[in-house]
């Protein structure tokens, strides 16, 4: 009950602040040097050519005004379009967002349920060589690009074995797509019965999910491992210790009491994500909103730009929102 | 009759960054069954380490070196981290300063509770969650039936050490070893949680090992007081006859500070005694500070000498002078 | 893809360990220290061959690092060609030893203007913190800016602002200075508000001097050991950035040699097996990365009195 309230709170908080995040994203924007009107009507254009495009932008509007066309288009569900796919923008987002969630949440699973268990284990059983290994993985991990993995693990695993299927996209070509429920290929396949697809699907999301998990277990992994361990040694783990509390009990307690450390790590994992699913999606052709962000930037097309931005920003919002209400929950100290 | 708690000649030592710092110099302590002992030391001087090596918690840079430690017959130093475990909260058991700290600040106390009863004893939760109220209110908890479900945040520090004391005691363990009980607390409620702890030791009969920076407490709570300096054990007595009249210079020097401030003043802290006294291993370790120190003090260390009166011991070769008033380090 | 290597410093601590002075001798301990340390011995190295491929990398090359070479293309490592070729015929040895030039500029300038910002006002907004006047009022502001600044990942940051206002070297230096104010900003703050609470500083206030005086001339100095130790990440953070904008097209423009734009260029061929085209580039990029990286990790061993054995 008393969760409910403080998550209603911090809902009702939410609405504000994305009020703030959409004002931020719009005057951040217009503030950036470069003209987009000049990117957008060419090299060769005229000044009429020019002040043709800046009206259609609505540029020469006073900045507020703008702010109030963009907030009402919003509210209207009008993102803008895209002169590049001629869609509106937000038919664009909703065709790809699915395909972005669906590797963010994967990899996210996997490194987490793989992340955790090794973290602690690492923890509890201490012995030089695995400390060596972590620090080396550690390191490593955040050092090598996420883009460079990924054509490494195609070319190990396509190239040279021919386990998994090429880099085309979610699907091969030959199998058609299932009937559309979440968006997500291999849930849709999954909730439809179609085998076939969902072997497909999975064959391709194979690869994608190695490399971002690769590269960002590492983080959950360290953070897991050096919190656990602070935890051993905290007074009240070596007291039931000293009470004859078994190691197993002593490294439940001190689980327990990692677990908002974890939360917050796990946020934050989430976060960096959704840069490099932006990366990964770039190598995989993989058809999601980081593809298509990255496309408007090269084509210029301000409007997916400005909505992808938006859209990160409130997927960063709704990420520590949810590790705050974690927070809620393991830690009875909080009061609503 | 053997002992229940030996010790004999413990030295543990610090790995610091700097090097090595010698912590117990050569511990030497004896607890009968049904007797309660009061260690006294100025902070520092080793007494939280001499409990935790008893029971074996020593870990990462402490050493143990030389010395025994015998528990009704057994070498605990010898015992591995399992066996351990099956003696401590069951047959030794230990209470910490700070209570809070010491808590699970995430689970309710009476989660707590049950874990520690399980830990030892097969018994089903609900029978253990019963045991558990009837230990909250042996321990003084009104109305433990709701208590059960509390945090530790949302009680007193008070509350937290009988918590902390009905843990301890929820096995009878035959021997308890209290480390500073009422560190943090006020006089009402130190006075009442070592009531408290002494009566339940007396009706179970265990041994107590009380661990104090606070002379009056022990005077009034221990049969036995075993004063440390600079990692030893410098003299032994009854408690009657040694606020009468102590034997070690350390020991004067003590009960003059604590009665000339007119209450019972807990020893001052200050930096570690051990590093003060580092070097002086071929000495007596007092000797620097000592009025009455002779040349031969600086010749050798003196071991603890046990004929200097009735169950009575000091490490001064002058303790047998000092008792019988011919000589006064402090007049 | 964000920077998080090193052990732990991208989750950077509001309250950092406490920071001395350095001490007369210290060239001498530096050097000590530097010898125990491997790790970090790598990572100084690393940095030394980086600054001198970027200045004059593009000429120790065996081929100029743009010269496409007719017939030549997708060549396998051979005695001609160490690394290869790539689809256009270049020589990857040469582009991968002339790339370090545009990334490392990159990387430094953006972050010494990124340090810069952020030690400034992570000394305002420290000092000010919780005192009363518009002096508090500028440092809340500006930990809401660097709030703000942190609601968006820092890639997709980098490429929204790189996408707005167009891929050039110049627009990349601007974005990720901007970015990484705020690491260098909170890190900074954390260590003035341990040191503004010593009692020379008090000693500073009562010889005269004014609250600006003190903040920036007495307080400063004591605080920049945290900021001075992330510098080092902060540069391979920013070099990978750089890649990773240039591979996805947003960053320095194709023919100039850069890993990230190599790394993309061979993207292709390397579904097709030929591995070498972006390998190699992807392989110095994060040999860079780490010894970057572990830099930053000895220095910030290197700046904590209680320094390991």
């Amino acid at each position: 009950m008393r969760f409910v309230r403080y998550a209603g709170k911090r809902l009702l908080f939410l609405l504000p602040q994305l009020l703030v995040v959409s004002f931020i994203v719009f005057f951040l924007i217009r503030l950036l040097p470069g003209d987009p009107a000049y990117l957008l009507a060419g090299q060769f254009a005229t000044p009429e050519r020019i002040a043709e495009v800046r009206h259609d932008l609505r540029l020469d509007l006073p900045l507020f005004e703008q702010y109030g066309i963009y907030l009402l288009n919003i509210l209207h569900r009008d993102f803008g379009n895209s002169w590049r796919t001629s869609q509106s923008v937000l038919t664009d987002v909703s065709q790809r967002l699915p395909a972005t969630l669906e590797l963010i949440i994967l990899s996210g699973l996997v490194s987490v349920l793989l992340g955790i268990p090794i973290g602690v284990w690492t923890a509890v059983r201490r012995k030089g060589i695995i400390d060596r290994l972590l620090f080396g993985y550690g390191m490593l991990a955040g050092s090598v690009p996420d883009f460079w993995l990924g054509l490494i693990l195609i070319f190990v695993f396509f190239s040279l074995l021919g386990w998994v299927p090429g880099p085309i996209g979610q699907l091969d070509p030959i199998v058609d797509a299932p009937p559309r429920v979440t968006g997500m290929i291999a849930v849709d396949a999954l909730l439809s019965g179609q085998w076939d697809t969902l072997q497909s699907a999975v064959a391709h999301l194979v690869l994608p999910v190695a490399t971002l998990t690769i590269v960002y277990m590492a983080l959950i992994i360290k953070n897991v491992r050096s919190t656990m361990q602070e935890m051993m040694r905290s007074e009240f783990v070596q007291y039931a210790r000293a009470l004859g509390l078994s190691p197993l009990m002593q490294v439940r307690y001190a689980l327990r009491n990692s677990m908002a450390a974890m939360v917050t790590v796990i946020g934050i994992m989430f976060w960096f994500m959704l840069g490099g699913a932006v990366l990964v999606e770039t190598v995989f052709s993989w058809d999601g909103l980081g593809q298509y962000a990255v496309e408007s930037v090269v084509n210029s097309d301000y409007a997916p730009l400005q909505a992808f931005v938006l859209i990160a920003a409130v997927f960063t919002m709704l990420v520590f929102l949810f590790v705050d209400l974690a927070y809620f929950l393991i830690d009875p100290r909080i009061k609503g | 009759m053997p002992a229940l708690l030996d010790v004999r000649g413990l030295q543990v030592d610090f790995e610091a960054d700097t090097g090595p710092v010698r912590v117990l110099n050569g511990m030497d302590l004896t607890v009968e069954a049904g007797q309660s002992v009061g260690v006294v030391g100025e902070s520092g001087s080793g007494k939280t380490v001499l409990l935790r090596t008893i029971l074996g918690l020593l870990q990462d840079q402490w050493r143990v070196g030389a010395g025994a430690v015998t528990f009704d017959g057994q070498d605990l130093r010898a015992k591995t981290e399992t066996q351990m475990n099956a003696i401590r909260g069951a047959e030794i058991a230990l209470t910490t300063p700070e209570p809070r700290k010491h808590l699970n600040p995430l689970l309710r106390i009476g989660e707590q509770i049950v874990n520690v009863l399980r830990a030892h004893k097969r018994i089903d939760r609900r029978a253990a969650r019963d045991m558990a109220v009837h230990l909250l209110r042996t321990v003084g908890i009104p109305a433990p039936e709701e208590r059960v479900f509390s945090y530790p945040h949302e009680m007193s520090g008070g509350m937290c050490q009988r918590v902390i004391i009905a843990m301890a005691l929820a096995h009878s363990p035959r021997l308890l070893l209290a480390d500073e009980p009422t560190a943090g607390l006020d006089v009402t409620t130190s006075r009442q949680i070592l009531d408290l702890m002494s009566s339940l030791i007396r009706d179970s009969g265990s041994s107590l090992l009380l661990v104090s920076r606070d002379l009056g407490v022990v005077a009034h709570y221990c049969q036995t007081i075993a004063v440390v300096y600079a990692g030893q054990v410098v003299e032994t007595a009854p408690v009657a006859v040694f606020f009468e009249n102590p034997a070690h210079p350390y020991s004067r020097r003590l009960l003059r500070v604590a009665t000339a401030a007119h209450e019972t003043t807990p020893l001052a802290g200050g930096p570690a005694v051990r590093e003060r006294t580092a070097g002086l291993d071929h000495m007596c370790s007092f000797a620097p500070r000592c009025p009455i120190a002779l040349p031969t003090c600086r010749q050798a260390p003196v071991p603890l000498l046990g004929n200097i009166g009735p169950n009575r011991s000091a490490r001064c070769i002058r303790a047998t002078e000092i008792l019988s008033g011919a000589v006064n380090p402090w007049p | 893809m964000e920077r998080f290597g090193g052990s732990g410093m991208t989750i950077v601590a509001e309250h950092p360990a406490e920071t001395q002075p350095a001490e007369p001798g210290a060239v001498h301990s530096f050097v000590a220290f530097a010898k125990r340390r491997k790790g970090f011995l790598f990572g100084l190295v690393v940095v030394l061959v980086t600054i001198l491929l970027a200045i004059v990398g593009p000429y120790v090359g065996p081929y100029p690092p743009e010269r496409a070479l007719d017939g030549a293309g997708l060549l396998p490592p051979s005695f001609n060609h160490l690394m290869g070729t790539d689809v256009s015929g270049m020589d990857i040895l040469s582009r991968v030893l002339a790339a370090p030039r545009i990334d490392l500029t990159i990387a430094l300038v953006s972050s010494l203007i990124a340090f810069s910002a952020g030690v400034l006002l992570g000394v305002w907004s420290g000092f000010f913190a919780g005192k009363r006047g518009i002096g508090n009022l500028i440092s809340e502001a500006i930990m809401r800016g660097a709030d703000i600044l942190q609601a968006f990942p820092v890639f997709v940051f980098a490429l929204a602002l790189v996408g707005f206002s167009g891929p050039s070297a110049g627009n990349v230096i601007a974005a990720l200075a901007f970015l990484n104010i705020p690491y260098f900003l909170r890190v900074t703050r954390g260590a003035v508000l341990q040191v503004r609470e010593q009692p020379f500083v008090e000693a500073a206030r009562c010889v005269g001097g004014t609250e600006f005086r003190v903040a920036f001339v007495h307080v400063m100095p004591n605080a920049l050991g945290p900021a001075l130790a992330n510098i080092s990440p902060g540069i391979g953070f920013a070099i990978l950035l750089t890649s990773a904008l240039s591979f996805v097209g947003a960053g320095v423009p194709k023919p100039t040699p850069e890993w990230g734009s190599m790394i993309s260029i061979g993207a292709a061929n390397m579904m097709t097996g030929q591995w070498w085209t972006a390998l190699f580039p992807g392989l110095m990029l994060a040999v860079t990365v780490v010894g970057y990286a572990l830099v930053g990790d000895g220095l910030q061993d290197y700046l904590d009195p209680v320094k390991r054995r």
